[in-house]
């Protein structure tokens, strides 16, 4: 070959592989565009303004940790958090404008069932999953497949498990049931979950279909004690939130009751073994996920946590997270699982096939390894492990 | 028009329909702290019939409304006989009995709620907003209206003219209590689900609201009383933690610096000079 | 167990009847309801507790808290009722409805909105009497509230600025001719209401142990009730209506299901409303 030649094949193998590799760096990525969208729907005003802003610190914490080491493929995420106020209608509109206008590929939240009842059926219409961090209300995910995911244990998993340790410390052979009857999850603790419960474990209910009942947020317990006290009991099933136990275990201590009190995941809300000192020790509930566990997993969510946290609704009621950011802050990256997995695009114009993606990836999630998630069953409601535990030494701890 | 838009209109005619009803019963020189209940039962009824009885959408709130209104000349017959205060009392205390009925009534959900019923759409909603209007337009402008004007001023003096003022006062609280429950349906189907809840006393105030600072000398107060109050807390969003302190001193400072509403008396009496200037000036 | 309800109820409501007085007081004087004075005995008790948890002895959180709502109370005099007094008869009504919002809101804003524990401060002692269990905590709640409502019916029938209130709230224009500064009259008076407000609010933390910024609400709507059933303006009925209403909730709790207090407690206030307006004692002639 002569000179001219050879440089014409050099000159045309170069600009060859510039251009090839011009066009790979283009196609480097499988994720479009610079930034993956998410939003949380949390009520950050009004009655469940503390823990729904634990609930977006805890999701952006996640964000956090996933941009740290580089996003998704390079990109990063972007988290959007809109305000339900703890209002329906309010929850309405934020859903909508996390879907419409900020076009979010899943959604993190709802907290309240009640918030969950009106804005899964509309996450159906719009096509876009919300996995919400709270709400066992029985049922609810399982009435509005698809879109809908609770990542929250129903109450009813988590009853069998603390009875049977229950009845093992304290020897129950009968049982009353005090319940709430005016907030959703507490009243189908007392009144659907327990009752058959307790039954199928041998033990009798003094009460029958009849529990001693009261309504959230009473100001005071004594007639409900008075009569607990009248029945004797070997222990006493609440269906009940947190700070509502707290208030009636401390009353029937004052009218000189000595039984042991149960009741599932609600009662461990609102600081009972910080708040109820000696009256409260021996309260026995199930959870799944407690500030000290000691995993690695677990250590990093807390890590991340109170990072965030001092940036971001910093305050004393923000500072300890529970388990409702843990859920939220899973969510995020079975989200970002869900994107690596069904190759997400992002790109706009393939925005409701990434969303229906996601959905799909959801529903079929039963080995997630996260904090205290393992993913869904097949109501769309979340699959945990039940730890049970008892109030000792002004905390809850785990049995075994 | 974006998701979310779509969104915030829609509620917004709900909100419109409830200034409506507590508009209604303005006419007749009360004031009712109560309409939360009767949407409350328009609301209740109508999905039961929907979802339970598969009744389609139209008939079921037609039923629903007339159930509420059958309600509220029921209750209407005793409460209007009191005076002022009591009148207003009477009412909340109605509304408070609703609320707590349908909170332990189980084939209605009780405390579980009621979900299910689905298909109201922006253009339902506000061909409701509109016929009611038309309505309220018609009627401002009838004999009826001007008895409803005669009776505001004065009851008095108008008993004495020879107007049956308990016919009016009755009639205007079926109207209102009628529009509630028109309201409740469609609130019912746009939510896909209602607990009792959704029907506190704080719905009833805030539809009063909406008509006294609109203006509560036309229906006109009461449409653009719904429409701020809607937009308010919407726009409002970006103050996080303290929207709610805003969105109530801006209601409080709205109330001392203009209480008669926006839309004031001499405004209507003069609105169709008014208009009809802006024709003639356009002509010229 | 009969017995011992009884006694339930009588501390329950004794909360109820300071609510009720202070509510009658504002009524009575103005012909106007003030809906926010249940979240005045909200922020009442939070400010209890503030002042507590700063080491303040319990009694002296109490008179600070008194003090804190009855100027909460003024306040809302000079916003919702004094620059409305030529507007729409409801105007104040509606401005105090937004007036509660703002209240709660700020409550959350500094409290949170998750229950808030009382410092117990003093020890629960429980007392057998006969059947009945007493605690330390149902004394002082009943025994307070006795003292404060005795001193007020005394202070309104006796003192000259009681006469003042009487003749304001019957005639004012007459009683402002006689030299009566109707004015001073009305804060006065709100303070008293507010006060009251605030001692119900400590009271009921220190049974309740707990408190949320939206505690107020439902508290206020049955200080009305107790008003309504006692009979409006009257500050006796308001006594007794409150202890009244505090059994029948204590005893529906105990005899049937709390589902269904608030159907009987609101369905006894429209009974009340339309068919004995007057209340069980007579209302103030207006």
């Amino acid at each position: 070959m002569g000179r001219k030649t050879t440089t014409a094949i050099i000159v045309f193998f170069s600009v060859l592989l510039c251009t090839l590799a011009f066009h790979t760096a283009s196609f480097a990525g499988p994720i479009a565009g610079k930034e993956i969208k998410i939003g949380g729907i949390f009520p950050i005003t009004g009655h469940g303004a503390n823990v729904g802003k634990r609930e977006a610190i805890g999701t952006q914490a996640a964000v956090d940790v996933i941009n740290a080491k580089g996003g998704v493929y390079g990109v990063p995420l972007k988290l959007f958090i809109e305000d339900t106020a703890s209002n329906p209608q309010e929850g309405v509109n934020a859903l909508r404008k996390l879907a419409g206008d900020h076009k979010v590929l899943a959604i993190v939240g709802p907290h309240y069932s009640s918030m969950g009842e009106t804005t899964f059926p509309l996450g159906n219409r719009l096509r876009v999953i919300q996995i919400a961090v709270a709400s066992s209300k029985p049922g609810l995910a399982a009435a509005n497949r698809p879109y809908a995911f609770r990542n929250t244990l129903t109450e009813d998993k988590v009853a069998g498990g603390v009875i049977r340790e229950f009845k093992k410390r304290y020897n129950i052979k009968k049982v009353a049931i005090m319940t709430d009857i005016k907030d959703a999850v507490s009243k189908s603790v007392g009144t659907q979950v327990l009752p058959p419960a307790f039954k199928a474990q041998g033990i009798e209910v003094i009460t029958g279909d009849k529990p001693v009942t009261f309504q959230t947020n009473d100001t005071q317990f004594k007639a409900q004690i008075t009569k607990l006290k009248a029945m004797n009991p070997d222990g006493i099933g609440l269906g009940a939130l947190g700070p509502d136990a707290l208030n009636i275990i401390t009353e029937a201590r004052r009218q000189g009751m000595k039984q042991p009190f149960m009741s599932t995941a609600p009662i461990m809300e609102g600081e009972l073994p910080e708040k109820g000192g000696k009256a409260v020790e021996g309260t026995f509930a199930g959870a799944y996920w407690l500030m000290a566990v000691a995993t690695g997993e677990s250590q990093e969510f807390i890590k991340a946590y109170k990072k965030r946290w001092e940036t971001m609704y910093t305050g004393p009621y923000t500072e300890k997270p529970d388990y409702y950011p843990v859920n939220a802050y899973d969510a995020v990256f079975m989200i970002v699982e869900g994107i690596k997995a069904m190759c997400v695009s992002n790109k706009p114009g393939e925005l409701q096939m990434d969303r229906d993606k996601l959905m799909y990836f959801m529903a079929g999630l039963r080995d997630f390894k996260g904090v205290a998630s393992r993913g869904f069953n097949c109501v769309g409601d979340g699959v945990k492990d039940v730890i049970v535990c008892e109030i000792k030494n002004a905390r809850w701890e785990a049995l075994r | 028009m974006s998701v979310y838009t779509q969104g915030v209109v829609a509620l917004m005619g709900v909100n419109i329909l409830m200034a409506l009803s507590v508009y209604a019963i303005v006419m007749a020189d009360q004031v009712s702290l109560g309409n939360a209940g009767f949407m409350a039962i328009g609301a209740y009824t109508s999905a039961y019939l929907s979802v339970k009885f598969g009744i389609p959408i139209f008939p079921s709130l037609i039923i629903g409304a007339l159930a509420a209104s059958f309600i509220g000349i029921l209750i209407g017959i005793p409460i209007l006989r009191l005076e002022g205060l009591y009148f207003v009392m009477g009412t909340f205390g109605f509304g408070e009995v609703v609320r707590s009925f349908f909170m332990n009534f189980e084939p209605t959900g009780g405390a579980y709620g009621f979900r299910g019923p689905v298909g109201a759409t922006l253009p339902m909603i506000y061909g409701w907003v509109l016929a009611f209007m038309v309505f309220f337009w018609l009627l401002e402008r009838s004999r009826l209206g001007r008895s409803l004007d005669a009776l505001r001023d004065d009851a008095e003096v108008a008993s004495s003219i020879g107007l049956n003022v308990t016919l009016l006062k009755l009639g205007v609280f079926w109207l209102g209590s009628f529009t509630a429950g028109i309201a409740g349906g469609l609130y019912a189907h746009y939510m896909f689900y209602i607990e009792s809840g959704n029907f506190h006393i704080l719905v009833s105030a805030m539809a009063i609201l909406c008509v006294i600072l609109g203006g509560m000398y036309t229906f006109w107060g009461a449409l653009l009383g719904g429409v701020i109050f809607s937009i308010l807390p919407e726009v409002l969003r970006f103050m996080g933690g303290w929207r709610l302190s805003v969105y109530g001193s801006v209601l409080v400072l709205m109330m001392i610096f203009r209480p008669s509403g926006i839309i004031s008396r001499h405004m209507v009496r003069n609105a169709g000079e008014w208009v009809g200037g802006i024709f003639r000036k356009a002509s010229s | 167990m009969f017995l011992q309800q009884l006694v339930n109820g009588l501390t329950l409501g004794s909360t109820y009847s300071l609510l009720a007085l202070g509510f009658t007081l504002v009524l009575g004087l103005l012909n106007m309801l003030n809906i926010a004075h249940g979240d005045v005995f909200m922020f009442g008790a939070f400010l209890g507790l503030s002042f507590a948890m700063l080491g303040v002895p319990l009694y002296l959180a109490l008179i600070l808290a008194m003090a804190g709502a009855g100027i909460v109370t003024i306040i809302i005099e000079r916003l919702c009722f004094r620059p409305l007094r030529k507007a729409h008869f409801l105007m104040p009504l509606l401005s105090t409805i937004a007036f509660g919002i703002v209240l709660q809101n700020v409550a959350t804003q500094i409290w949170g909105s998750e229950p808030v524990r009382y410092p117990q401060a003093t020890e629960i002692t429980q007392f057998q009497l006969g059947p009945v269990l007493v605690s330390s905590i149902d004394i002082i709640i009943l025994a307070t509230s006795l003292v404060l409502m005795l001193g007020i019916d005394q202070f309104v029938k006796r003192t000259s600025f009681g006469r003042a209130m009487r003749a304001t709230s019957e005639k004012p224009q007459t009683a402002s001719l006689l030299g009566v500064n109707i004015n001073w009259v009305i804060i006065f008076t709100f303070f008293v209401s507010g006060a009251l407000a605030g001692v119900a609010g400590v009271l009921t933390a220190l049974v309740y142990l707990q408190i949320t910024p939206f505690i107020g609400i439902r508290q206020g709507l049955i200080g009305m009730v107790a008003m309504v059933i006692g009979g409006v303006g009257n500050l006796r009925g308001a006594m007794i209506g409150g202890l009244i209403i505090g059994i029948i909730e204590v005893m529906n709790d105990a005899y049937f299901t709390a589902g269904y207090r608030d159907i009987i407690l609101f369905g006894l206030f429209l009974a009340f409303i339309v068919f004995k307006p007057e209340g069980l004692f007579g209302t103030k002639e207006r």
